[in-house]
């Protein structure tokens, strides 16, 4: 590929927002469409008041045509990420959170700030959590030793964010326990 | 049972009385040491110190209250008023040159009656105390009056044991003895401690007074005579007494200090007390069952669950009303629509405004023009109640049993008003909340902007008008959105010619048509005077009125009156396809609760499909009426179930059937949520989800749409054979309906297809049920299941699972119960028995014209906005059962049973078909 180095070892974040397009997500629509047929699959029918489940991407697209409204998922309520905050705040663990938390939630303050009540109160709480995991995530750089690291509940984007580093610094460390070693057998 | 006591002292020792303000939010006390104290009873409050008003400078010996004031009196002669919610002093009423005894205030508290140490009474007018009404007759020093709870008569007592009942509305005029019943109670002096208090029943039929053998008297109304005595209880002369609220039980208190309830149908003591000291007031608690009593030791007792209830199973003393307190005919009366926010607080304003009015009139005839005010007062509210036809007679019955008052189907208040009742500018409600669209109103002082929203936008567009008559009601249907108003005389408008237009502008409908330009047809219509809309509909082929006159005026889309008929007291109205439910109060029920019954009504043909009673569960009103996507009649009451009229269309078959039980699924969930129903598919419910006990209605904007599966209240519901057995019974009365409507509607060939998967469903779940039965090896329920199979392969199927359970006994009977049900049908394969056995045989059937199932969401199956926490998985879960299914019992259709094929497998014994066939 004709990209730099640095920027093909890891995803920009245009291209995970495209990923997380394909996770499904309810809307009801405001016209009345038989089944939508794709080569892969069918999305549909639409039939208002009906819900429908649609990937993110065509929610996005017909919502931007003014076709339908977005009904934003469970979690992405204010109590919700309240409560989520919470258990971020008071556990050293990474709390469980969908894996594209961080772009779902992009998109929708993005194409529907009028179907989110409280959005101000949701963005800051958004925020708050994305700073918690941070500081978290620096925390664990010091924990990097070589051979193994556990990252559970780690969302696509903030993998995202530290592969290049976190990558590069256990091959480093590898490569510097393998001398350690050999030192050893040489002594 | 130890009674349950509160005591505390509350002023000097000597004369003290007690009353309960009308709300029962406080206790006013007053005695012998001039003082006033006001302690709340709410009972965070109730330790608190009570709030001493200082007025008098003698004891006081009487308290009367009212809605909004209270009047004390006493030893110097003067009357003070306070104000009830500020205990400001108001004024000092009267001064008089003797002690007075009691004081009374009227009914509507326009007037106060006086004894004093005089043999006149003397009436004042409240408002203006240069209007006084002497009344004279007897011939000792008065000690007690009390006006009749209807305003009809006063009643007094006098030092000699004398006591006179006077007519306030004489036909002479003025106020005349109408019974004199001389000596009856005991004769004392004016400063004995026996108060002599004569006292109304509160439903105004009788007045006890104490007699002279330590009895109480109870005179009936208009004959005057003695028609009970409540003897054999007191010990020693009877200082006073009180009605409890709703007349049921009478207290009252002796000179040695007893305190005993009587209950009066029994005319016995259900409930005694002896307190230390002579008990000098009483008073009940106007709605719980509470006495308050004083002493001569200036303390005061509250006693709690006066009436023991849960011992004797005895009636509530204040519950249950058979009082007319003025608060509640203004409540009845005033308080017509529910969702229109407004009507009450106009009830009491008309109340004020009579009382005003009274103020006004002269000197010599005040009292008879207040009479009149009185009556007309209740007059005035009495078209507006729901039960018309019978108010002016039986208005005890009505309060009784407060019936239900109109609504429109998915409508909501205004959630800010201001004092008088009316919102806020920019305040907002919902009309209508349907399937179709949303109708909602934007009140803007002046006039009212009304916007008609819709779901699918893609065959109806938006739009909204300005709306001066301020449309009150509203219906949406797929033809057209109709609008109405009632009488109104508030605001003077031009009209179309410029001119002013004084006096009371008509009620009106006002239609209009949805789609396409060429029919934009829209039709106004006027009400004429005294007739008004109660309620609303409108169908695919008509607009339906209920008006106060008691007419359902039915009018075609264009405006076209068709048809008109009697149906009193409506309650709600909703209509689809060419049909109407219509329900009504249907007189009261036998516990004294409201009756209402429903009838479904033909729009088109002019016909009564179907009457029926509409139950509630225990103590719940209607919340919802309305048709499913396939025209099957539902309501939903304020517990949250929803129940379906089932067999709407056979003649004297129909029941309602409970689908959905609102509070349980709320219950199982964890949340505090109820569900506000905006529309029914065929297996969920289309509703707003409301968080909250406090949030009855849906707000701005507007919340999203949530479907939840229906699920009918069977037992054991945690089982999978339950789940099972209750899928099933939905299924097959939601399809039993829907064929149903297809035969009505001629159009069985259309909904061939679709009515003989819904069997083939029902067939697959009734074949898992038959697989458990017989790995639990109860043959006779397979046997019941098996005869409820549609199509004749799944009795074919059943065969097949019973002969792998090891149970030839049980597939023999399946291929007799095979026999008996398909051997006369020709193509039994595609004929299910439902058409041949059921269909054929049974009683005639309402037919309609018009197709009721055209709905485009009368057959979808959309995924449930709840209970999901992964839709796509449980899609595709089903995907690949279904098409194993079908592989599978085609390819086993081939294989009868008992071919040489089968018998491999079965004499194998290691076939794994039923499970998986079946699963």
């Amino acid at each position: 590929m004709a990209l730099p180095q640095k920027i093909q070892r890891q995803f920009s974040p245009e291209e995970i927002q495209f990923i997380a397009g394909n996770e499904f997500i309810s809307i009801i629509p405001n016209f009345t469409l038989d089944k939508m047929e794709f080569i892969q699959t069918s999305y549909g029918p639409f039939m208002p008041p009906l819900q429908a489940q649609v990937p993110l991407w065509l929610a996005v697209a017909l919502k931007k045509n003014r076709k339908c409204s977005i009904v934003p998922p469970n979690w992405f309520t204010k109590d919700n990420l309240q409560a989520l905050l919470q258990n971020e705040e008071d556990h050293d663990e990474f709390a469980k959170v969908p894996f594209h938390y961080m772009e779902i939630a992009h998109m929708l303050i993005e194409v529907a700030p009028d179907e989110i009540p409280d959005i101000e109160h949701i963005r800051k709480l958004l925020k708050d959590i994305r700073e918690c995991r941070q500081r978290k995530t620096r925390d664990l750089l010091g924990k990097v030793d070589g051979t193994r690291l556990e990252l559970h509940n780690m969302s696509r984007m903030e993998l995202n964010e530290i592969r290049p580093l976190f990558s590069a610094a256990f091959n480093e460390m590898t490569k510097l326990q393998f001398l350690d070693n050999q030192d050893e057998v040489m002594e | 049972m130890k009674p349950s006591l509160n005591q505390r002292y509350a002023h000097a020792e000597g004369h003290t009385v007690v009353k309960y303000t009308v709300d029962g939010s406080a206790i006013i006390t007053a005695g012998s040491d001039s003082l006033i104290r006001v302690f709340k009873t709410a009972k965070d409050e109730r330790d608190a110190a009570a709030t001493t008003i200082d007025k008098h400078s003698e004891a006081i010996q009487s308290i009367a209250v009212h809605r909004s004031s209270f009047a004390t009196a006493g030893d110097d002669g003067i009357v003070c008023v306070f104000g009830n919610s500020t205990l400001d002093f108001e004024k000092m009423l009267v001064r008089s040159i003797s002690a007075v005894r009691m004081i009374s205030y009227s009914p509507t508290g326009s007037k106060i009656a006086v004894a004093s140490d005089e043999e006149t009474i003397r009436m004042f007018n409240v408002n203006d105390i240069s209007i006084v009404i002497p009344i004279k007759g007897h011939k000792k020093f008065v000690k007690c009056v009390e006006f009749d709870p209807k305003g009809d008569f006063l009643i007094s007592s006098a030092c000699d044991g004398e006591v006179r009942v006077w007519d306030l509305d004489s036909a002479e005029g003025g106020v005349s003895c109408v019974a004199t019943l001389p000596s009856i109670a005991p004769s004392t002096d004016q400063d004995s401690n026996i108060r002599a208090t004569v006292s109304w029943r509160p439903n105004g039929a009788a007045f006890a007074v104490p007699g002279k053998n330590k009895d109480v008297q109870l005179i009936g109304r208009g004959t005057w005579q003695p028609i009970a005595v409540l003897k054999d209880g007191h010990d020693e002369n009877i200082t006073t007494l009180d009605w409890s609220p709703n007349g049921n039980y009478l207290a009252t208190a002796t000179t040695s200090g007893q305190v005993c309830i009587w209950d009066i149908s029994e005319k016995e003591i259900v409930a005694k007390y002896q307190n230390a000291i002579e008990v000098s007031g009483l008073s009940w608690h106007p709605t719980g069952n509470v006495l308050a009593f004083t002493d001569r030791y200036g303390q005061m007792t509250t006693w709690e669950d006066v009436v023991p209830m849960q011992e004797k199973t005895l009636p509530h003393p204040a519950l249950a009303h058979a009082t007319i307190s003025h608060e509640e005919v203004d409540e009845l009366f005033g308080e017509r629509r529910e969702p229109n926010g407004s009507r009450r607080q106009r009830g009491i304003d008309d109340m004020d405004r009579d009382d005003g009015e009274d103020n006004m009139s002269d000197l010599d005839d005040f009292v008879i023009d207040d009479e009149d005010a009185d009556i007309g007062a209740i007059r005035q509210h009495q078209p507006r109640s729901t039960n018309g036809a019978n108010a002016s007679t039986s208005v005890i019955q009505q309060l009784l049993s407060a019936p239900q008052q109109p609504f429109q189907s998915g409508s909501t208040p205004y959630k800010h008003t201001n004092d008088r009742g009316e919102p806020l500018e920019g305040e907002r409600r919902y009309l209508a909340f349907n399937m179709v669209g949303v109708i909602y109103t934007i009140f803007q002082g002046t006039h009212s902007v009304i916007n008609v929203e819709f779901h699918d936008k893609s065959q109806n567009r938006n739009f909204h008008f300005q709306d001066y008559f301020n449309y009150s009601m509203a219906a949406l249907g797929k033809k057209g959105a109709v609008f109405a108003v009632e009488a109104s005389d508030s605001v003077q408008r031009e009209n179309d010619e410029g001119e002013e237009q004084p006096g009371r502008n008509p009620s009106r409908i006002y239609y209009r048509a949805l789609g396409g330009l060429a029919d934009n047809a829209e039709w106004s219509m006027r009400l004429p005077d005294g007739e008004e809309v109660i309620a609303l509909a409108v169908n695919d082929v008509s607009v339906i009125v209920a008006t106060s006159a008691n007419y359902i005026r039915i009018f075609t889309l264009s405006g076209l009156q068709v048809h008109i008929f009697n149906l009193s007291n409506m309650v709600a109205i909703a209509a689809a396809a060419d049909l109407a439910l219509l329900v009504y109060h249907g007189g009261i029920g036998v516990k004294g609760e409201p009756k209402l019954e429903c009838l479904v009504y033909n729009t088109d043909k002019m016909e009564t499909i179907q009457r029926n009673v509409m139950v509630t569960s225990p103590g719940a009103t209607i919340q919802w009426i309305g048709f499913s996507e396939t025209s099957l009649p539902a309501s939903c009451d304020s517990n949250g179930i929803l129940s379906v009229l089932f067999k709407q269309r056979r003649p004297d078959q129909a029941t309602w059937v409970p689908v959905f039980d609102g509070s349980k699924v709320a219950q199982e969930r964890g949340l505090d949520e109820h569900y506000w129903p905006v529309g029914l598919l065929r297996d969920q419910i289309m509703c707003l989800v409301l968080k909250g006990k406090t949030n009855q209605y849906p707000a701005f904007p507007r919340p999203v749409i949530s479907n939840i599966i229906l699920q009918m209240p069977f037992l054991h519901m945690d089982t999978e054979t339950t789940k099972l057995e209750e899928s099933y019974v939905r299924t097959n009365i939601m399809s039993t309906h829907e064929r149903d409507e297809a035969t009505a509607t001629s159009q069985e060939d259309e909904f061939h297809k679709i009515l003989s998967n819904a069997d083939v469903e029902m067939d697959k779940t009734l074949l898992r049920l038959i697989q458990f039965a017989c790995k639990a090896e109860k043959s006779q329920r397979a046997i019941d299941i098996a005869k409820s199979l549609h199509l004749s392969r799944s009795l074919d199927a059943a065969v097949k699972i019973a002969t792998h359970h090891r149970m030839p006994a049980l597939a023999e009977r399946f291929n007799q119960i095979k026999e008996t049900k398909f051997m006369s049908s020709i193509n039994d394969d595609l004929t299910s028995s439902f058409e041949s056995q059921t269909l054929n045989q049974g009683p005639r059937i309402f037919s309609s014209s018009n197709s009721s199932l055209s709905s485009q969401l009368a057959f979808q199956e959309p995924t449930p906005s709840l209970f999901s926490p992964s839709v796509r998985n449980i899609k595709l879960a089903q995907r690949k059962r279904d098409q194993l299914l079908s592989q599978d019992t085609d390819s086993d259709m081939d294989n009868i049973p008992g071919s040489p094929a089968r018998k491999k497998t079965r004499e194998g014994q290691a076939s794994p078909i039923p499970s998986r066939t079946l699963l």
